[in-house]
């Protein structure tokens, strides 16, 4: 039998998980090469070990670390939205704590904790930034009223420098449906700066048959063509063959036809 | 009630529910961390912030979706960013030392087995991902649907890496044995 | 001598009559005013209504018309005695000319809170002017040419096939973007605008005073296509984005 098709079936029927043929195989396997048996006993012997490896009981500190941020979290969620920690007081109360816990060691050791708490509080702070600018960002992409903050919106993607999804599929749901083709047009500049990304470049790509702006489709077909998108050139005939297509559009896509066939 | 009954109702702001959650799933997400971290302090304080995030971040729970995974995103997460953060920090002399260190720290409130320890040293010198997945499948139990949902990936996928985990962890476990 | 001053005086005095009888004004100091209409002048003024005139004093009246109500196949009656139909959508102020083929010479000034938005498809039109405006103003237009003066932004122009020349005034918001597919773009900036520029033609050629020192951007990882300039003047600050196709792209300093 194939080496690391053995290992997968051997861990398999220590984990009983194998039907009956499969399960004869292995037995078969097992009497009648003695290496096989090693391993299958050294398998054996380290999947029951984590298997019955005791828990870790967490200290009492865990329960009420979390009580304390509870009743933290309640009174700040009370007080709409203040600074959640006040980081004077909390560095004190915390030396406190250093002061009656710790000797030496229990110094060392919690001066580093409190390096941590600062640290994952900062990221914390950050992270907190970066949602509430993706919020104000969604918002101003779904601003009716104004299409310049809509494309305030599109240009505050652009400056967070990486997108995830949730932003790429903002501006693609933006550069396809949005009402004001300045608007559309900056979501399109916007996703053109991520068109290395697969999701991006089929974004791109879909968008093409949506598009019934002229200025849009221009923009579109030019990127397209740069971006060596093969796969587009049916969809550009079609521009060229439709009768109420613009001519500057048709010349486009024409000349785009030229360049990537 | 189900574990997304009450994150939905602290999604609400019902936020002395949260205690509930921290009563089912603190020791399983300590343990995570302790195993992930080999540290027992640095374990309970990520822990901490775990539930500091799953509670200032409760809106972003989308309803429908299953709290287990939820939480177990949050903790990789949170455990990724720490590492991120120090990386920079200590000079990776200091972090062999640290993690010595702490182990024996970790080994001392177990069983004073000599298998135990070996199991934990070998553990040790799997990559992150190895680690994680052992500790989630088998430390901890969890289904291999369960962790492909965690780490939203397939259950074929997820087999084949533990199984390449279970097989390394082996390699290394008796290579020590035989020092 | 004499009795020709006071001739004119009075002509003039019906002029203004005239005028003024054929205002129409609507109460309003937000939200967005929509005009369907093929030319307009738009005006800023501090106010609180948003008050519409005709430009030709009402100089081509139908006196066969008089007593009579003009509807079109829209079924919009001109419910304003200035050829346009103006209904109150509560936060939008819809606009639409009566005739299809003629558009009415239509003045209109707007307090300062309302977001200008103006529309229209049809080669039946002459120019868009905005005149004194700090208001937002969104321009979607096929065949009109757009004038822009001592505007601030935001603002965002489309043209097909007209022309865009825009003036700003010292204090210009963002964004401003303007584009136009066959017509040019020709803009007029404070010297001290500080700006992100991008200035973009597929086939025509960018202008630009060489008072403004551009400092090129590294353009790293994107995607170039045509001929642009992407770059900041006077340390950069607000967006501003001029596009053409087959028009020239003109910045001037004021």
């Amino acid at each position: 039998m194939e080496k690391q098709k053995l290992e997968s079936m051997l861990i398999d029927y220590i984990d009983n998980r194998l039907n009956t043929v499969d399960k004869r195989v292995v037995e078969q396997e097992l009497v009648n090469n003695a290496e096989s048996y090693k391993l299958y006993e050294e398998l054996k012997e380290v999947m029951h070990l984590m298997d019955r490896s005791a828990r870790i009981e967490p200290s009492a500190k865990l329960r009420a670390g979390f009580d304390d941020l509870l009743k933290e979290e309640m009174t700040s969620a009370r007080q709409t939205k203040t600074v959640f920690f006040q980081p004077a007081l909390y560095r004190v109360a915390a030396a406190v704590a250093l002061l009656i816990l710790g000797g030496g060691i229990g110094f060392w050791i919690s001066h580093q904790r409190e390096e941590r708490q600062l640290a994952e509080r900062e990221r914390l702070e950050a992270l907190e930034k970066q949602m509430q600018i993706t919020q104000q960002m969604m918002a101003m992409l779904q601003n009716g009223q104004s299409a310049s903050q809509r494309i305030q919106g599109v240009n505050v993607a652009v400056s967070m420098g990486k997108a995830d999804d949730e932003i790429v599929n903002a501006l693609v749901k933006t550069m396809n449906e949005d009402p004001n083709s300045n608007v559309r047009l900056a979501a399109l500049d916007a996703l053109s700066k991520f068109s290395d990304d697969a999701a991006v470049r089929k974004a791109l790509v879909t968008s093409l048959q949506k598009q019934k702006d002229p200025v849009v489709q221009i923009s579109l077909i030019q990127l397209l063509v740069k971006m060596k998108e093969k796969s587009v050139v049916n969809d550009l005939r079609k521009i060229v063959d439709d009768e109420k297509t613009m001519q500057a559009v048709k010349d486009e896509a024409y000349s785009g036809i030229l360049r990537l066939s | 009630m189900t574990d997304e009954l009450i994150m939905e109702a602290v999604k609400r702001g019902e936020l002395q529910q949260a205690t509930l959650l921290f009563e089912r799933y603190h020791k399983r997400i300590f343990n995570f961390l302790a195993r992930m971290t080999m540290d027992r302090a640095l374990a309970e304080d990520l822990t901490q912030n775990v539930f500091l995030r799953i509670i200032k971040y409760r809106t972003s729970y989308r309803e429908g979706n299953k709290f287990q995974s939820w939480i177990y995103q949050v903790a990789r997460n949170v455990f990724s960013d720490h590492y991120q953060a120090n990386k920079n920090k200590f000079s990776d002399f200091v972090d062999v030392e640290k993690i010595s260190d702490h182990m024996a720290d970790l080994e001392e409130h177990e069983a004073q087995d000599e298998k135990e320890k070996l199991l934990h040293q070998s553990m040790a010198r799997l990559s992150e991902e190895q680690r994680e997945l052992l500790v989630l499948t088998r430390f901890q139990q969890m289904k291999y649907e369960e962790v492909a949902a965690i780490m939203d990936t397939t259950v074929a996928n997820i087999k084949v890496k533990v199984h390449r985990a279970i097989l390394k962890l082996r390699e290394y476990y008796f290579e020590m044995e035989k020092i | 001598m004499k009795n020709k001053k006071i001739i004119t005086g009075i002509v003039l005095l019906l002029i203004a009559g005239c005028v003024q009888a054929q205002e129409f004004k609507v109460a309003k100091n937000s939200g967005r005013l929509e005009l369907y209409v093929g030319k307009v002048t738009v005006e800023g003024y501090d106010g609180n209504e948003i008050i519409f005139s005709s430009k030709d004093g009402g100089k081509d009246r139908d006196e066969r018309a008089e007593g009579l109500r003009s509807v079109n196949s829209l079924g919009l009656s001109d419910n304003t005695g200035l050829g346009i139909n103006v209904t109150d959508k509560g936060n939008v102020v819809e606009v639409r000319q009566l005739k299809k083929t003629n558009a009415p010479n239509i003045r209109v000034q707007v307090p300062k809170g309302v977001i200008v938005s103006f529309t229209h498809e049809s080669q039946y039109g002459g120019e868009a002017v905005f005149k004194n405006l700090t208001n937002e103003i969104e321009v979607s237009a096929q065949y009109n040419s757009i004038e822009l003066d001592n505007v601030t932004g935001p603002l965002t122009v489309k043209t097909i096939y007209g022309h865009v020349e825009a003036t700003f005034s010292s204090t210009i918001k963002d964004p401003i973007s303007i584009v136009s597919v066959y017509g040019y773009v020709d803009v007029t900036l404070p010297q001290a605008t500080k700006a992100d520029l991008k200035l973009s033609t597929s086939y025509g050629e960018i202008f630009v005073a060489p008072e403004f020192d551009i400092k090129i951007e590294a353009t790293g990882g994107m995607v170039h296509y045509s001929d642009k300039v992407v770059g900041k003047i006077n340390g950069g600050g607000i967006n501003i984005d001029l596009a053409c196709n087959y028009g020239k792209v003109y910045l001037r300093k004021k």
